[in-house]
């Protein structure tokens, strides 16, 4: 190594020999991750970090999950399709109007302005921004396009006063809320978020982020386990406080939509529910009627993902919890596990029962889709 | 039955393409080393074009945490992305058999060639 004979700064010098110092919190920073790591890491974890849409390149990783998918998480046909422009209200469009024949697409986003943790106050103005973003961007491109209020729950009361703002767009027809895990949105603190909803005609509609912890154990090991179980673990956490917190009854003309949680669940969720609320009624003696009478009036499940089971099993399922009102469809488009039209529009499916699938039960809690009824 | 399918020199080292045998629809690739390999081009999950999917070496581990980049081939599906294996058809991690069908395929006068139906 070798040794600079280089003089200190003026003062310094005779600092330094007269009292040793020790810094003990410098903060080195990489100039790029792809110069400074990435050339440092064995193939397989330059799989994880370039092919599994990782967030974790900047300073921070903490929040940071691979998901070992590739192409950022999109269905490759779709991807390549949308390469040069992105996946734009065209490419929309084009995939789900055009090729699968989708009649109305409902957004939701991916813009969890409520899983923030912190800085409520700049949330809210991000909800806002992202709100007049999705109704000029995307509403106003197409009027089979409908959209979401994304609100910060944490601040309910300005959630409610966003979600009569947004609402005056009529193509709005629904409050997103993401399911987050730290909080039960049963809790009578969110009830002016639900008031809002059911004032200006809306559902409101849940869906996971990567925000969603998986159980109480915490963060899984691994993705697969996260993707598995999160998204449904914390859905029926959420269904359950709103079925035991009195919401349903509270808010009688409000529906509740949960996304991509899958579907042979719910025959379980409702035979247990309706167990416990049998024999241990005198702990919510509020809610005068079943859960899962409520669930097939007001409550509505996506379809997606259906890969799990065939559509026999699907339909036996239906039949098992005399289920045909609870599911609505959805493909989850652009994400790599989306389903198709084609999956719902197997004619070994009753027809009204593909009716009821395909329209009908979202018709049901979507009060401003109701003039679309045949 | 043998099919004639396409020139070989259209065909990268390290890509596939689709191509019909008769009423077969049939993924043909090259490997990093010229060698041809030829599956059946449907998914047996949900029946999507696997050729619309990714190629890539496996993923493979020897224990829990010990991953590594396999010297073997898979083709990857672009819908829920099952892996089936180039070589024999295997879908990865999938011992209850699934598997895509594979075929012979070789090069005849330049032309790419299977055997199929």
């Amino acid at each position: 190594m070798a040794t600079s004979t280089t003089s200190a700064p003026t003062g310094t010098a005779s600092q330094a020999s007269a009292q040793l110092v020790i810094d003990t919190d410098v903060h080195e920073e990489m100039s790029s991750f792809d110069e400074d790591i990435l050339p440092r890491l064995a193939p397989q974890w330059r799989r994880f970090a370039t092919e599994y849409n990782w967030a974790g390149k900047g300073e921070s990783i903490a929040d940071a999950m691979p998901f070992p998918y590739p192409n950022s998480g999109k269905r490759d046909d779709w991807l390549a399709d949308a390469e040069e422009t992105g996946f734009t209200p065209e490419i929309l469009r084009r995939h789900l109007f055009d090729q699968e024949g989708v009649s109305i697409g409902i957004l939701n986003g991916f813009y969890h302005v409520s899983a923030m943790e912190g800085a409520y106050e700049f949330a809210v103005a991000l909800g806002a921004a992202y709100n007049d973003y999705q109704v000029e961007h995307w509403l106003e491109s197409d009027e089979r396009l409908r959209g979401s209020v994304h609100v910060v729950a944490h601040t309910p009361h300005e959630a409610a006063r966003e979600i009569d703002r947004v609402a005056e767009h009529p193509q709005i027809v629904q409050v997103f809320l993401p399911t987050v895990t730290d909080r039960e949105y049963g809790d009578p603190y969110y009830h002016p978020i639900f008031e809002a909803a059911q004032r200006n005609g809306l559902a409101v509609t849940f869906h996971h982020g990567t925000h969603t912890r998986a159980a109480q154990f915490g963060f899984p090991r691994y993705w697969l386990e996260w993707h598995m179980l999160a998204p449904v673990l914390a859905a029926q956490t959420q269904l359950a406080s709103l079925l035991t917190n009195g919401v349903l009854e509270k808010y009688p003309e409000l529906g509740f939509i949960f996304l991509e949680t899958g579907v042979a669940w719910v025959p379980w969720f409702m035979w247990r529910m309706d167990d416990h609320f049998k024999y241990a009624h005198n702990d919510v003696p509020w809610v005068t009627r079943l859960p899962s009478e409520l669930m097939r009036e007001r409550i509505r499940i996506s379809t997606q993902p259906l890969s799990d089971v065939t559509t026999r099993q699907f339909q036996k399922l239906i039949e098992l919890a005399d289920a045909d009102t609870v599911y609505v469809f959805s493909t989850d488009w652009p994400h790599f596990d989306a389903d198709s039209t084609k999956v719902l529009r197997d004619s070994s499916l009753p027809a009204d029962l593909r009716q009821k699938l395909l329209s009908d039960n979202a018709l049901d809690v979507l009060p401003r889709l109701r003039g679309l009824r045949t | 039955m043998k099919h004639e399918l396409f020139a070989v020199e259209t065909l990268a080292e390290g890509h596939m393409v689709s191509a019909q045998a008769g009423s077969i629809p049939v993924l043909v690739l090259r490997t990093g080393d010229g060698q041809l390999r030829a599956l059946r081009n449907t998914c047996p999950h949900r029946l999507a074009t696997l050729s619309k999917g990714t190629l890539y070496p496996a993923m493979i581990a020897s224990a829990p945490g010990e991953y590594e980049i396999g010297d073997s081939l898979v083709v990857k599906c672009p819908w829920h992305g099952y892996e089936f294996e180039v070589e024999t058809g295997r879908c990865l991690g999938a011992s209850d058999g699934t598997r895509v069908r594979t075929y012979e395929v070789w090069v005849e006068n330049g032309m790419v060639c299977v055997e199929a139906g």
